[in-house]
């Protein structure tokens, strides 16, 4: 798992970032999983939203090396919204009823304060739904 | 026993225990936990990660291999990539959700 840009230094996240060394093993290897077994491109994204969120999102999501292939997951705790994102080949594959699903399975994880395993849990059952036959 | 050591007893060894727990308690604050609560502000650096498949079948993510940015704007990867402005026109999909 890599970040998509680089602007911070590894001290400074290590400091600051939201998870642990541990919680970003999970989250890298939920994140590789999926990519492997769909072969679409999972983003997850964590931090403040501009308003509108959704529009934020989608912008996000063109911001990605293969936009239509891409999935973004946004998460934005102080807001307490979630975006997902699919491009638009990758939403013949995980239809909105799913990605919906997911978020209900994500928001209740985040609710009880665990944002890691929140996305770990998304990603896995977004990877599921979209997995290649 | 001496009045020393009821001294010592009593109230040196409460002294050092409550001291020890304090700076324990204080070294570990909520920075340190690295722990989201609903409705506490959070205050992290944002983060966008995507996988990374040069590491290797066996590989693993360290903490020191992530980095941060400061906001969804100054991200340009591909925005002017060939697919660039396809996937706005109606075509996304997904959800969003509260909690």
């Amino acid at each position: 798992m890599h970040p998509v840009t680089e602007k911070t230094g590894p001290d400074r996240q290590a400091a600051e970032g939201p998870f642990t060394t541990r919680q970003l093993v999970r989250l890298d290897e939920a994140l590789r999983t999926a990519d492997n077994i769909t072969r679409l491109t999972f983003s997850v994204y964590v931090g403040d939203l501009d308003e509108p969120t959704r529009a934020t999102a989608e912008k996000m999501l063109l911001q990605l090396p293969r936009p239509a292939d891409s999935v973004l997951i946004a998460v934005s705790p102080n807001q307490r919204v979630l975006e997902i994102v699919t491009g638009s080949r990758a939403r013949r594959r995980l239809s909105d009823r799913e990605c919906k699903l997911a978020a209900m399975s994500m928001t209740a994880a985040f609710s009880g304060g665990d944002l890691a395993g929140g996305i770990v849990t998304g990603l896995a059952q977004l990877a599921e739904r979209a997995r290649l036959s | 026993m001496s009045g020393t050591e009821q001294l010592l007893y009593l109230v040196v060894v409460p002294t050092v225990v409550v001291v020890v727990v304090w700076a324990l308690a204080a070294a570990g604050g909520p920075r340190a936990s690295k722990r989201y609560r609903p409705g506490r502000p959070y205050d992290f650096v944002p983060v966008w990660y995507v996988a990374n498949h040069q590491q290797g079948q066996g590989g693993s993510a360290t903490g020191q291999a992530l980095e941060g940015r400061e906001s969804p704007a100054e991200l340009t990867a591909g925005a002017n990539g060939p697919e660039a402005g396809s996937t706005l026109q109606g075509t996304t999909g997904g959800a969003s959700d509260r909690w």
